[in-house]
């Protein structure tokens, strides 16, 4: 048995340029499946983690007409009295975070130079400790609660020509659709990454967005973090209890996210996509391979005559190919497998900078990717390379045994 | 002779029976002129408290408001402290509204005037509803009698003659002796039913019917309804020039 093994290291050792071409192959797939791994886990996750700060957070406490207007930024259904509710949650102890954001949607006037932009009232200190907003700001400083003061995405200052020191006149229709307006200074501008955040989204202090649009003790979400964001669903169901003693359950609801439609369905189709990407790379990578291997095979004629004249049965030629094949799988697979990893965990420190093609996404996806690296990415891009070069083999192998060797021979 | 008679009494029997075509129209418009008559005046200053009904919650508020002719009206807000020291200039198809919290005056004119004012049943353009001349945009014809209220009222209905009025179509119940409104069904031009107004409360100044409160409902909006009650009320009364400028929007 190891005799066919010895032989076929020779096989492989004797024609290196042959060799290297079904290596190198193999060395690419193998890398390209460890990376491409590697990547999409880290835009899946970039994208999720992005979702819940900015959008769904782990559970969301809002009235249950919201979702229906929430398109519209309803003002007319918000949660009220959310004090005694966060009070309550205060009890849970898988709940790391309560705040309340006060979203509207406001006509920005800067001297003339209108947008529409999404408003939103939120506490300082909580924004920072849910996505550290404070470490985006660009220019300026932070907005704190109970001064008006205004934080505005880059691009959106940009857009209007406002700048950090200019003070801005919101005019808006309050809840009860009364006309008003507050003034706020511009104290800073934050540049998360996300475009379509970055230029229409303005913050202001919940305080003041309360007072501008009549809408004291109120909000229209309360935002929730978990230290385990798989414990949503449990935790929300533990708040429709809390709710339900309040006798406040038939007017608010618990979200967890995986009910928040947008989200969910966003990481399905990414995991499909992960799935199809890698199906292709697997298809490419079998052609890839089978092709250097017919082509090895009938280059080989003569060679495979020659053994079967001297009295190789064929069942010990397939064999030899299948060697041949697994121990360059499992060469190029250590070969590739190593230059994959070492290009994802390069690529999980430094980043790959897509922002020409995030403008458009309205997605919170970053604009820088990093890769999420697990050793597991490695060891299924080894198995699928070994596996793919063995059975790859098989019909040139099962090609050269069927041969006829003087016809073998003929060729020559 | 007894020919000559017969002749002049079979004329006259046509010119009689003619008239009686024609004195629909006449009346219709006769009713109108005589409302606007009662309803119009030179100047005015009153002390207005508006309390607006929504399914969430019920706000009162207080005014002071002075008018003049038919497009020149300024109103400051009395309360609540919310809307304490906002002023509102209105001059033919304009309006300036100074909102003290901003210090700020924004401009309002034409279709917007249709908007909300402070969030009531009523438009910023409704509230100065009282000064126009209502023969002046609409054509009237009667289309009967009804009672409101104990009242027996003529039926109108008027339709737009100028161009671009806010509501195309009136319908009015109009006191039969007091000619003023008791009711009106404000209609848009595709037919749809827009507002309800309804007089509660009528006051006599003088020759004078006045409506002291009223209630509107914006039939777009569920479930609310605003009441307006005209708590002092003094016509054709001196107005300082420099009410009626932007000048008097000014901080104070």
């Amino acid at each position: 048995m190891f005799y066919l093994l010895k032989m076929a290291l020779r096989n492989i050792g004797r024609n290196k340029r042959r060799t290297a071409l079904t290596l190198s192959a193999v060395v690419i797939v193998v890398m390209l499946l460890t990376f491409a791994q590697s990547y999409l886990e880290g835009v899946i996750n970039d994208v999720f983690a992005n979702y819940v700060k900015t959008q769904a957070g782990h559970i969301k406490i809002v009235h249950r007409e919201y979702a229906k207007k929430e398109i519209m930024l309803a003002l007319d259904v918000p949660v009220e009295d959310y004090a005694s509710i966060e009070a309550k949650l205060e009890d849970l102890e898988e709940v790391t975070l309560v705040t309340e954001r006060l979203r509207f949607g406001v006509m920005l006037d800067v001297d003339g130079r209108t947008k529409n932009c999404l408003g939103i009232g939120a506490i300082p200190e909580k924004e920072h400790t849910i996505m550290e907003l404070n470490e985006y700001i660009v220019d300026g400083s932070y907005f704190r609660i109970g001064a008006s003061e205004m934080l505005m995405g880059s691009l959106l200052a940009d857009e209007l020509d406002a700048h950090v020191g200019d003070t801005i006149t919101v005019v808006t229709r309050t809840a009860y659709n009364a006309l008003s307006a507050l003034n706020f200074k511009l104290v800073g501008l934050f540049t998360l990454g996300f475009t379509y955040i970055d230029e229409s989204t303005f913050y202001i202090p919940l305080d003041a967005a309360q007072e501008l649009l009549d809408m004291e003790g109120q909000t229209t979400e309360m935002f929730v973090l978990l230290t385990d964001r798989d414990d949503a669903i449990g935790v929300a169901g533990k708040i429709t209890s809390l709710l339900e003693d309040m006798g406040i359950a038939d007017v608010y609801e618990a979200l967890p996210w995986q009910s928040q439609g947008e989200l969910f369905s966003a990481l399905s189709s990414s995991r499909v996509m992960m799935g199809i990407i890698t199906g292709i790379i697997l298809l490419v990578a079998a052609l890839a391979i089978t092709n250097t291997m017919l082509m090895a095979v009938f280059e080989r004629t003569q060679e495979i005559g020659t053994m079967m004249a001297l009295g190789m049965k064929s069942f010990q030629i397939v064999r030899t190919f299948i060697w041949e094949s697994v121990s360059i799988g499992v060469l190029g697979g250590i070969l590739g497998s190593a230059l994959g990893t070492a290009l994802a965990l390069l690529v999980q420190a430094k980043g790959i900078d897509i922002s020409s093609a995030t403008g458009n996404i309205s997605m919170p996806m970053g604009n820088v990717i990093y890769t999420d690296y697990t050793v597991w990415h490695t060891i299924t891009a080894f198995l699928y390379g070994l596996i793919l070069t063995a059975l790859a083999a098989l019909y040139p192998a099962y090609k050269a045994s069927q041969m006829e060797p003087t016809e073998a021979l003929r060729s020559v | 002779m007894k020919r000559c008679a017969m002749l002049i009494a079979i004329f006259l029997t046509i010119v009689y029976a003619g008239t009686v075509f024609a004195r629909d129209e006449v009346s219709a418009q006769d009713i109108l002129d005589r409302l606007d008559h009662n309803m119009w005046t030179e100047s005015a200053r009153a002390k207005i408290k508006m309390m607006i009904h929504t399914r969430r919650r019920t706000d009162e508020k207080e005014m002071i408001g002075w008018s003049e002719g038919g497009n020149k009206s300024f109103t400051e807000m009395l309360s609540p402290a919310r809307d304490k020291g906002s002023k509102y200039l209105k001059l033919e198809d304009n309006m300036w509204i100074y909102l003290p919290k901003a210090e700020k005056v924004i401009k309002i004119s034409g279709h917007m005037l249709r908007q909300s004012m402070m969030g009531s049943d009523f438009s910023y353009e409704d509230t100065m509803e009282r000064s126009q001349k209502l023969r002046e945009s609409y054509a009237a014809k009667l289309v009967g009698t009804e009672t409101v209220g104990e009242r027996p009222c003529y039926v109108l209905e008027l339709e737009a003659i100028k161009h671009d009025v806010t509501y195309y179509k009136r319908r009015m119940w109009i006191d039969q002796e007091r000619f003023v409104g008791l009711k009106e069904e404000l209609y848009a031009k595709s037919g749809k039913l827009l507002k309800v107004m309804t007089a509660n409360q009528i006051k006599t100044f003088g020759k004078r019917h006045y409506p002291t409160h009223i209630t509107m409902e914006d039939k777009l909006r569920k479930g609310s309804y605003t009441e307006m009650f005209i708590t002092e009320i003094a016509f054709n009364v001196e107005i300082p020039p420099m009410t009626f400028s932007k000048r008097n929007l000014g901080r104070r």
